[in-house]
């Protein structure tokens, strides 16, 4: 691994928190991401985001394995607002329950607030409900539900965080 | 000629080679399609992503109608009973299946017989399988002029299948009644062999089952050609009055189909190759578009037939919506009809038994005859009561026209956004808000002109801002509306509840309130006006009477919003103390932001300046005035509202579940509220809780 210092890394509860670096963890973003979705996502899904919003993409280490990650994007939405998105956010299941996910998402709002977002949104099934207490526990409310939103016919609810 | 021409050459060893010369994290790609385009692209054969693989998992071939009859799979004749109940059972479930938002490819269309009825030679199941596609054409005709749907509600598509075009509605009713006919000469027939062998027969299990299915097959083709029926008589809009009777037949029929549904062909849930005789899952596999598989599963009988009784039973309801004159009433029946959640079908039915915007009979002129009456009966404009102003000055009367033509759209777009799945309705209320506050602007000088023409008329009453007021009552009933569907779809955080119910309590009520009693004291004055005319002598006596009469219509619409508002102050107040107590779960600081999360959640309020939107900083000086307060003083507070919302439903008239249910909710919170005002619990790590399950809007409290 390269200097800590080039990668803003931080370290908290023995957890390594690292900036996405290179196609050679993509593998591993993949296979920690794909267990937990209930719809797959193609290569260049992962690739569109983080090729395009790399300082958006974090990775929570666990010694040398990886054992988090979160992937974002940040653009302007209808012309007016520059909003953040949540894609992805993953643990380990072994690891859950460090608030390893509440970091992740934390150092993402971060980023994001500081290219002056001005709000931040993302989707989750309505039955999800540790990723609804993890999110609404950061001030994200649930803005609007989408009907039969996922391929499973499960409702889903846009969380939003308003910085603005 | 061509294949000579096509040579296949396998280029994975070039590709993989060529692809050395790339570094880490370079990729080739041709200008107009970059990683955006490549992301809703799907990865040909891989069985998660590509539908059409589904189709060459297994060794099983699938095989269309034709091909299945020539392979010898498929047959077309000598039916058991068990098979055609087993049949129909499905296919019912199929047509369900769809109604829920899936596609007709992945559903009805998987019975391959409807593929091809006329080749069907049992002529039971090739009238069930026509009747079944008349239905699908008529439900997705009424779905789609209706306009009420969105992707996630209805799929129209009917994939270039015909819909037994070449059977004509009425054709395909009588080729099920000479089932029917049939089917019933045979039950007499055996039931008149059983009843000469009399007590031999009793025991004979055989001849019991054979007149069981003979009854149960019969129920299904007199359900199927009622409910076909229906349908027609509500996408005509003809003939509505047979519709109860029909409805009724229909319920009967399900009833027998309910309890002999273990008489047919159960289906195979593990052997999809074999899921019932007829059925292909696959069939149209390839005819999917080229997304991701979204997965079907066909509703079982058991909940096919429930959807349908439930069906039947808010089809009963939304016919109601024809004899219904008062315009009021109609917005309410649209708006309590949707609150019940209903089906995609019967929304559509009920947009066409009264859609304005899309239909006539009635029409928008009819609508706005009713609104005219409405508002006569609501505020009595005197250029509406008193018929001598309009015929005398024309000026004034084609003001009032102009009014009401002005609001004929945004009323009528009004009943069609209840038509909407209550998530979309939410949005839709919020451009409803912009419609209405554009509405309001021009009504403000309408009434400002006509009340100045009135004057010069000389008229006994003024006009005022009659309409304006008419306006400001639904605008104040969409606002309260807008935040209540926030509670029905639980979008809010229990820490945001405080300023919620505050702005029910202290504003939209409130604003809801003064717009009637202006109503009431217009009516009282216009009644007085009359009765000053009819005798001069009994004027006093009379009015008092008058206004008695007249406000007895109010008063239950009074009583019931005078409830709510004191509910809602109710909870304002008891979540201040539970802050002051600190037991609420607060969000992170760090980002966390009120007074940003407040102007969001009241952003659709914005757009309208009467009543204008209460600022944040009004919500924080009340609750920095709370703060500073022993808890025990706010849940007295509290359970002083609670109190008064249930003395309020306890006057109300009459006997309805709603106001029961609010009473007991006002009951139950009255309590709760004492207990935790003379310190119960006050230690407790337990946040408290929120029941929504008696109403969708107005919680029992719980704490532990």
């Amino acid at each position: 691994m390269v200097s800590s210092e080039e990668n803003e890394s931080t370290v908290s509860d023995g957890i390594r928190y690292i900036s996405y670096e290179s196609e050679s963890q993509m593998p591993g973003i993949m296979k920690l991401i794909q267990k937990d979705l209930s719809e797959p996502y193609s290569i260049y899904t992962y690739r569109y985001f983080i090729h395009n919003w790399p300082k958006l993409c974090f990775l929570a280490m666990d010694g040398e394995e990886m054992v988090g990650a979160i992937v974002c994007k940040l653009d302007v939405h209808k012309q007016i607002n520059k909003r953040g998105y949540i894609a992805m956010l993953a643990v380990d299941e072994r690891q859950r329950r460090r608030k390893i996910g509440s970091t992740l998402v934390l150092k993402s709002i971060r980023a994001m607030a500081e290219e002056d977002a001005d709000e931040i949104v993302l989707e989750t099934e309505i039955t999800n409900k540790s990723a609804l207490r993890l999110y609404e526990n950061l001030g994200f409310v649930r803005d609007k539900r989408l009907f039969r939103y996922y391929l499973n016919g499960v409702d889903a609810l846009r969380l939003k965080l308003w910085l603005k | 000629m061509e294949e000579k021409e096509t040579e296949t050459v396998d280029i994975t060893q070039p590709f993989l080679d060529a692809v050395k010369s790339l570094t880490l994290g370079e990729l080739l790609h041709d200008p107009s399609f970059g990683l955006f385009e490549a992301m809703s692209a799907i990865e040909m054969m891989d069985p998660k992503m590509d539908a059409g693989m589904i189709c060459n998992k297994g060794k099983r071939t699938i095989m269309n109608f034709d091909q299945a009859v020539e392979a010898n799979k498929l047959k077309l004749d000598d039916f058991s009973m068990k098979e055609l109940i087993g049949i129909t059972d499905t296919t019912i479930s199929c047509l369900v299946t769809w109604l829920e938002g899936h596609s007709l490819a992945q559903t009805v269309f998987t019975n391959l017989y409807l593929h091809k009825p006329s080749a069907i030679g049992n002529k039971y199941l090739k009238a069930i399988s026509v009747v079944t596609l008349k239905q699908v054409d008529v439900i997705e005709e009424c779905v789609s002029k209706a306009g009420v749907f969105e992707e996630e509600d209805f799929q129209p598509s009917v994939y270039g299948y015909n819909l037994a075009a070449s059977f004509s509605d009425s054709k395909a009713s009588s080729m099920l009644r000479e089932c029917e006919d049939e089917i019933q000469k045979n039950e007499k027939r055996l039931k008149s062999q059983r009843s000469q062998m009399n007590g031999l027969a009793a025991g004979d299990t055989d001849a019991n089952t054979e007149l069981e299915e003979i009854s149960a097959l019969s129920a299904r083709l007199k359900f199927l050609r009622n409910l076909h029926s229906l349908l027609l008589h509500v996408w005509k809009r003809d003939n509505l009055n047979e519709c109860p009777k029909l409805i009724s037949v229909c319920q009967e029929s399900l009833a027998v189909m309910q309890k002999s549904a273990n008489l047919g062909v159960q289906r195979d849930l593990q052997d999809t190759g074999n899921f019932m005789i007829g059925f292909e899952l696959y069939v149209n596999q390839r005819l999917l578009p080229p997304t991701f598989p979204r997965s079907t599963r066909i509703k079982s009988v058991e909940e096919a037939f429930s959807y349908m009784d439930a069906f039947l039973q808010r089809t009963k309801t939304i016919l109601k919506v024809t004899t219904i004159q008062n315009f009021h009433s109609i917005l309410e029946f649209f708006n309590t009809f949707s609150g019940s959640q209903p089906c995609v079908l019967s929304r559509s039915l009920l947009q066409l038994l009264y859609g304005p915007l899309r239909f006539k009979k009635p029409g928008l002129e009819d609508m706005i005859e009713s609104m005219k009456e409405s508002v006569k009966g609501f505020i009595a404009p005197p250029v509406l009561t008193n018929k001598t102003i309009c015929s005398q000055n024309r000026e004034i009367s084609e003001c009032v026209e102009m009014f009401f033509d002005r609001c004929a759209n945004p009323f009528a777009s009004l009943l069609m956004t209840c038509g909407h799945n209550r998530a979309r309705q939410r949005d839709r209320l919020a451009h409803m808000l912009e419609e209405f506050a554009n509405l309001q602007y021009e009504t403000e000088r309408i009434d400002a002109y006509i009340h100045s023409l009135c004057q010069v008329d000389g008229g006994v009453r003024q006009h005022g801002n009659c309409f304006s007021n008419w306006i400001l009552y639904h605008i104040s009933k969409l606002m309260i509306r807008y935040v209540l569907t926030g509670f029905e779809l639980e979008l809010y955080s229990v820490h945001e509840f405080a300023y919620i119910y505050w702005y029910l309590y202290e504003f939209l009520y409130g604003w809801l309130l003064s717009s009637l009693s202006r109503a009431e004291a217009y009516v009282a004055e216009a009644e007085a006006s009359t009765n000053c005319e009819k005798s001069g002598k009994k004027a006093s006596k009379n009015r008092a009477k008058g206004n008695k009469s007249k406000s007895k219509a109010y008063t239950k619409e009074i009583l019931l919003i005078q409830a709510e508002q004191h509910l809602a102050g109710g909870y304002f107040k008891v979540m201040m103390g539970f802050m002051n107590d600190k037991r609420l779960p607060l969000p992170h600081k760090e980002f966390d932001n009120e007074s940003v999360r407040y102007r969001h959640r009241f952003a659709a309020f914005a757009s309208i300046h009467n009543p204008s939107p209460v600022h944040y900083l009004q919500y924080k000086s009340i609750s920095d005035i709370s703060a500073v307060q022993p808890s025990v003083n706010l849940f007295v507070a509290a359970a002083r509202s609670f109190h008064q919302a249930r003395q309020y439903l306890e006057v109300i008239p009459g006997a309805e579940k709603e106001v029961a249910e609010l009473l007991k909710i006002a009951k139950t919170n009255f309590v709760v509220v004492k207990l935790l005002a003379s310190g119960h619990t006050k230690e407790s790590v337990h946040p408290p809780e929120f029941d929504f399950s008696v109403d969708p809007h107005f919680p029992i409290i719980k704490v532990k």
